[in-house]
């Protein structure tokens, strides 16, 4: 089989030199390199702005088909599209600063995002209050207990302060911090590494996000 | 002339035809019988001098014929010298070579020193044998000689003076039967005594090729004798009737041409010369001849009175018939008959073909008519018993038997457990919803259940520092990333600072990684403007860039040059042309760059990207709280990568606390501070419950699973 570079060395060659560049005007100070990476970045804001574009027509192209499929789906799709197409007919001909287009996004769009927030924290909180029953161990029990204890210390409880979890200098706020920072640190550092080494096989060839 | 009848069909033709119309047969023989006595029989021991013609050189090949015509020359003187003495024999001698090219003669060019060894010592002894034995036996008279032994004996006192003893061997010089002395009636009766057994036993004689194999028979029919030109073989009802036949008529029947010699083509006689007639043998004496030549030897047979019968009726009728047909019509007549006949044996040959095996396989195939020796080769043998048998322990037995349980088992259809699924207990869900709705209900009607924060934490202290040092009509960037599920929370954690923003009369500027983020961004500074009290309107207050597309490199490259970017209004205005906007050209242009964002992804990404181009100390973030714990690491850090973090409601209402200002976020405070305290009780509730269940329910589940 042969190497990845070698199925399309096109492609494999243009992203090995606009990643050089761009890597290479990140560090060096040269004005060249700089104007040509920054050429590459707006070629690459540009790009995703057309994807952006086809992604909408390509919902459009799917509920559009839908409306054909079954009249259940097809109340759905017809939702979607009407509202689509009366939202760009807003937005475009009156403006986005226009009250009606404002009231759109206040009673519309906000309201619905906010429902299915707390959907998903009644979700949570029943699924919770079920832990022990499907899964009573160790482990379930000391996650029940730390989800307790950090909603706890994040309000207080009727004006009481309970020594050992209220203040910034209680014990369970500098184990949060002491804990929390170390543990998203490890995952900071992971998530660094990991792009290192991505960067590193795409510059080479050896991984091609762009496709075969 | 007369008509003539056919001797075998006995239809009569018309006069002049030498071939009967109807069944082909020779009308008239090819020579006829001179009388008795006009004709003198051949002897024995003389033959029918021939012309030696050249009609019997198409049966010789052009190379024996070749060596013949140049040995002959060299013959000729001899055989004028042996014409007084040995003429006889030598003419007969001389038809026989010239018929069979000389393959059997001996005198051509045949010497002593040609002759080997082997077969001059067989010569010899036969010579001493015959001349002592045999005649010292026949001049005893002890015991009978078989006839076959008494051949040379009875040749030697027969004519003694006609042919001297000689070495040939002719095979149609020397008759088997002669000199014997056939009205001998001793010799008549033993010959007779070794015939009748012949006789008796030929009904159940073995067929000759009984014992070959059926494919070979059935190649028979496609070589008759009669097309080689071999001679049919003579029965023994032909040798009895040919003992039985008087001495001289033995001569004539040993020196006649035999029927298939006779029609081959060159038989002339010379002038004078006649074949002796032709006896009919005794069992078909009185019955039909086998030539009739004239109407009179017709009249004098007497046929059977059936067969009278039927030519009485079909005579006149098929002459009757042959009168209306011309000529044409008689011999298409004929064509047909003979393409019938053809056709008739066509079916019959191909039936034998297919009947013939096929070889298919080896070399030979597709070949009909092989040896069927494959069989009797690939014979197969049956393997030994013991290299069969399997030398089997019984753990080994065992193991295999359960192997083979396992394999039974799987094959068997299983029903499908059906999958243990917790049941909804939407009571319970339904107690939590209106629990938790209640709560945020009661908190923010009544905001006094809820006391506000009083400690002042970390991230507000600085948070207000970096607000406080802004100076008047400063330009800030504020990143609006938030969707709408969101916007609550990060309306309450920014409205505090956006307010006292406000107060010191910056101009901001909008955007926003997000696709709805522009649309939040415009409403939260419209809400925290409405509920602060402020006059804050597009383009006198901010200016909305947009959506920044690209994701990272959107936002690097928009770190690098922000104009060149994003260079127009999400109005379609040119953004960067606004008078307050003048002096900016580089993020770090700006008094203060603040990123308002509940995706910890998206918060690091702004982290990363804004590094190096804007001033620490001029990075503040304002985030939900579970993005709290992520982005304090990079405010925790030494030094630090941002200014300050503010991170959900409980940050924003110390802010506001702080500042003495009480805004959005200290309305939701209350109702936060509830609905937190119900979940919490909810969560000791139903942990209790349902672990209590778990136990009481333990037993019984640990039996089903003991059951499966």
């Amino acid at each position: 089989m042969k190497p990845a570079f070698l199925r399309s060395p096109f492609s494999t060659l243009i992203t090995l030199l606009t990643g050089l560049i761009v890597l290479l005007g990140y560090f060096l100070d040269f004005e060249p390199l700089r104007e040509w990476r920054f050429r590459f970045l707006q070629w690459a804001i540009l790009l995703a702005a057309v994807a952006l574009f086809l992604g909408v027509f390509n919902l459009l192209r799917v509920h559009w088909g839908r409306l054909s499929e079954s009249p259940s789906k097809a109340v759905y799709s017809l939702t979607f599209l009407g509202g689509f197409v009366s939202a760009v007919l807003m937005a475009g001909w009156l403006g986005i600063q226009h009250s009606l287009t404002r009231a759109v996004v206040d009673y519309v769009i906000l309201p619905i995002e906010a429902s299915l927030f707390v959907i998903i924290l009644v979700t949570l909180l029943y699924a919770l209050t079920r832990l022990l029953q499907h899964r009573l161990s160790v482990f379930s029990f000391v996650f029940l207990v730390t989800v307790l204890l950090s909603l706890i210390a994040s309000i207080p409880l009727l004006g009481i302060e309970i020594p050992l979890l209220h203040g910034r200098d209680s014990l369970f706020s500098i184990a949060l911090r002491i804990l929390g920072t170390a543990g998203v640190r490890g995952l900071l550092i992971g998530v660094a590494l990991g792009s290192v080494v991505t960067g590193i096989r795409v510059l080479f060839g050896l991984e091609r996000p762009h496709g075969d | 002339m007369e008509a003539q009848r056919c001797p075998m069909c006995g239809r009569v033709n018309p006069p002049g035809l030498e071939v009967c119309q109807y069944c082909q047969a020779r009308l008239k023989p090819l020579w006829v019988e001179p009388p008795q006595d006009s004709s003198p029989s051949i002897e024995v021991g003389s033959t029918r001098a021939r012309t030696p013609s050249a009609s019997n050189e198409p049966l010789l090949p052009d190379w024996l014929l070749e060596s013949r015509l140049d040995l002959g020359g060299e013959s000729s003187p001899r055989m004028s010298e042996q014409d007084d003495s040995e003429q006889p024999l030598s003419e007969e001698a001389s038809a026989d070579e010239e018929r069979f090219g000389g393959l059997f003669s001996d005198e051509l060019g045949e010497t002593e020193e040609d002759v080997p060894e082997w077969l001059r010592s067989l010569r010899d002894e036969s010579e001493s044998d015959q001349g002592v034995t045999a005649t010292a036996a026949i001049e005893e008279g002890s015991e009978p000689i078989p006839f076959w032994l008494d051949f040379e004996e009875g040749k030697a006192e027969e004519s003694p003076s006609e042919a001297p003893p000689s070495e040939k061997v002719l095979p149609f010089h020397e008759m088997p039967f002669e000199g014997l002395d056939l009205e001998d009636e001793s010799l008549l009766s033993e010959i007779t005594a070794e015939a009748k057994p012949i006789s008796a036993e030929e009904p159940q004689t073995v067929p000759p090729f009984e014992t070959l194999e059926p494919f070979l028979l059935e190649e028979q029919p496609s070589f008759p004798p009669q097309e080689q030109g071999v001679p049919p073989q003579p029965s023994a009802s032909t040798l009895q009737e040919r003992a039985s036949l008087s001495p001289e008529a033995a001569e004539d029947w040993m020196s006649e041409i035999p029927s298939w010699l006779d029609a081959l083509p060159g038989q002339d006689w010379e002038e004078g010369e006649t074949a002796a007639p032709e006896t009919p043998p005794e069992f078909l004496e009185g019955i039909v001849p086998p030539f009739v030549e004239t109407e009179e030897e017709l009249s004098d047979i007497e046929f059977p009175a059936w067969l009278g019968q039927i030519e009485s009726t079909l005579e006149p009728q098929l002459e009757s018939l042959m009168d209306t047909l011309t000529p044409a019509e008689t011999e298409t007549l004929l064509q047909e008959e003979s393409l019938g006949e053809i056709s008739q044996e066509q079916p019959a040959q191909s039936l034998a073909q297919e009947e013939i095996p096929v070889e298919v396989v080896g070399p030979l195939h597709g070949l009909r008519g092989i040896l069927p020796a494959e069989p009797l080769v690939a014979e197969q043998k049956k393997p030994s018993k013991a290299l069969s048998e399997l030398l089997v322990t019984d753990k080994q037995r065992a193991q295999a038997e359960l192997f083979l349980k396992l394999i039974e088992e799987e094959g068997k259809p299983k029903p499908m457990p059906s999958p243990k699924r917790a049941r909804p207990h939407i009571l319970w869900r339904m107690l939590i919803f209106f629990a938790l709705f209640a709560g945020a209900i009661l908190g923010f009607v009544q905001p006094q259940f809820a006391t506000p924060p009083q400690e002042l934490s970390v991230g507000v202290f600085d948070a207000m520092q970096a607000v406080n040092q802004l100076p008047a009509q400063a330009s800030v960037l504020l990143v609006v990333d938030i969707e709408g599920q969101d916007f609550a929370e990060m309306q309450a954690t920014t409205a505090a600072m956006l307010d006292q923003m406000m107060i010191k009369g910056a101009f901001f500027v909008l955007v926003s990684a997000n696709q709805s983020g522009a649309l939040q961004a415009d409403r939260l500074l419209r809400e925290v403007s409405r509920l602060s009290g402020h006059q804050y309107q597009p383009s006198s207050g901010w200016v909305n860039l947009g959506y920044l597309p690209g994701g990272v490199a959107g936002m690097q490259a928009f770190s690098q040059s922000l104009t060149e970017v994003l260079p127009f209004t999400i109005d379609g205005e040119v953004a960067w042309q606004n008078d307050r906007l003048r002096n900016i050209r580089t993020l770090s242009d700006f008094d203060l760059v603040v990123v308002i964002t509940e995706d910890s992804t998206r918060a690091r990404q702004w982290v990363e990207q804004l590094k190096g181009h804007v001033l620490e100390s001029r990075l503040l973030f304002a985030v939900s709280a579970q993005v709290e714990p992520l982005i304090r690491s990079y405010y925790e850090a030494n030094p630090r990568q941002i200014q300050s973090v503010l991170a959900g409601i409980r940050d924003g209402a110390i802010y506001e606390t702080q500042t003495a200002r009480p805004g959005w976020a200290m309305k939701l405070w209350g109702a936060y501070t509830l609905v937190v305290l119900t979940a919490i009780a909810l969560i000791l509730v139903g942990s209790v419950f349902y672990a209590v269940l778990a136990l009481l329910n333990r037993p019984q589940a640990q039996g089903e699973g003991k059951e499966r």
